[in-house]
């Protein structure tokens, strides 16, 4: 019975709606002149967009996305203290976490993730804001990064037990928090005294890594030395 | 004036005159015709909308315009009321010259031109129902309140005129 609808396509031209109703509203006003009658001919868009529900969700969805989109992308270069911070650290850089399945890969994000946060610091150090609380705001935000990637190289090691791995993302990040936490250091040296302790939690990451790792390296030689003399 | 009544005129003429004058067209075969029946339509809901409360304002302004196109046949015609135009090859021919200089294409012409000739077939109580049905695709609930009679007796001219139609159109 699909064949009938096509008649639906037999329709007044919109003029020819227009006309019958200010034949119908002249012979009402003639009877009732206080009556106020009145049709406009719709806009061939909102003609269109009106006919399908499915349209109106379709375009309401494009106009959402459009919106979030252009605030996401705004705000990746948002530092504390900016309306749009928490957009990214809340909303932007969770995005990935979804696409990110294996433990390696969640890890070099939490990697990136944990020099975003040195970068800010950088940034509003070099424009002069740095304050307490901004610093504060990183200093948490850093934190959480720092445990997500301690997470994932606990995960890597239990799973596959893969050192080598695990071995290129510490180095990685180590070669990286060396490099930041120098700059760190300068900056903290001109930084007023409030902002003395600023990414404390850093460079003492720093400084515990560095000695993990040598302990580490110290152990595997001592094991290594043992099962040749044996 | 009570300009909640002129709001809900605007919107019933708004979202029913294509299909009332089709609904009227398919009868009469006329367009001036139809669209005089359409005009008187709308002026007896706008009584009828002073009158009293109406719910069902679609099934209201078919009523009417059902009720309006059996006095047409009665006063001009002189021929039974329940014949209607699909079955008078006259009519019908008028009706497909105003189609061809209308809106629509040569494929949905021809096909639409078909599919009238086929329903033209159909008694006319089985054509009514199958046409407000499927065409301007009522619920068989409002069907019964154009036609005054129950959802079920719709139903069944629903379903067998559609056997018809099928049969008719060798599906």
């Amino acid at each position: 019975m699909h064949e009938l609808k096509k008649l639906k396509d037999i329709k007044l031209s919109d003029l020819e709606k227009k006309e019958l109703f200010k034949r119908i509203s002249n012979t009402i006003l003639k009877k009732d002149s206080d009556t106020k009658l009145s049709y406009s001919i719709p806009s061939p868009f909102f003609s269109f967009s009106i006919r399908s529900s499915f349209l109106k969700v379709g375009f309401s969805a494009i106009f959402l996305l459009s919106i979030t989109s252009a605030t996401a992308f705004a705000s990746l270069d948002a530092l504390p203290g900016d309306v749009l911070y928490g957009v990214k650290t809340n909303f932007v850089e969770k995005i990935p976490n979804f696409i990110y399945f294996t433990p390696e890969s969640r890890a070099e994000y939490s990697f990136k993730k944990i020099e975003n946060r040195v970068d800010e610091f950088e940034r509003l150090s070099a424009k002069g804001k740095l304050t307490k609380e901004k610093t504060e705001r990183i200093e948490k935000d850093l934190n959480k990064n720092f445990n997500d990637f301690d997470e994932n190289i606990r995960q890597i090691r239990e799973r596959a037990k893969d050192n080598n791995n695990i071995n290129r993302l510490e180095g990685e990040l180590e070669v990286s928090l060396e490099q930041h936490s120098e700059k760190i250091k300068k900056i903290r040296e001109k930084e007023r005294e409030e902002n003395k302790q600023a990414l404390e939690s850093v460079i003492e990451r720093v400084r515990n890594r560095k000695e993990n790792k040598q302990k580490n390296e110290e152990n595997i030689k001592h094991e290594e030395r043992n099962a040749t003399e044996d | 004036m009570n300009p909640h009544l002129s709001k809900l005129f605007e919107k019933a003429y708004r979202e029913n005159t294509d299909a009332l004058f089709r609904f009227v067209l398919y009868r009469v075969s006329d367009k001036d015709q139809a669209l005089d029946i359409v005009e008187d339509t709308y002026l007896r809901f706008w009584q009828t909308l002073q009158k009293e409360a109406v719910l069902e304002p679609r099934a209201l302004l078919y009523r009417i315009a059902r009720n309006l196109v059996i006095d047409w046949y009665k006063k001009k015609k002189s021929i039974p009321v329940q014949t209607f135009a699909g079955e008078n090859s006259e009519k019908t021919e008028v009706f497909m010259d105003m189609f061809e200089g209308n809106i629509i294409g040569v494929d949905v012409k021809l096909e639409a031109k078909m599919i009238i000739e086929k329903m033209a077939g159909l008694e006319p109580i089985y054509r009514e129902a199958v046409y407000l049905r499927y065409v301007e695709e009522l619920s068989p609930k409002e069907i019964a309140e154009i036609l005054g009679v129950s959802s079920n007796v719709i139903s069944v001219r629903i379903n067998r005129g559609v056997s018809l139609l099928k049969s008719l159109l060798h599906i």
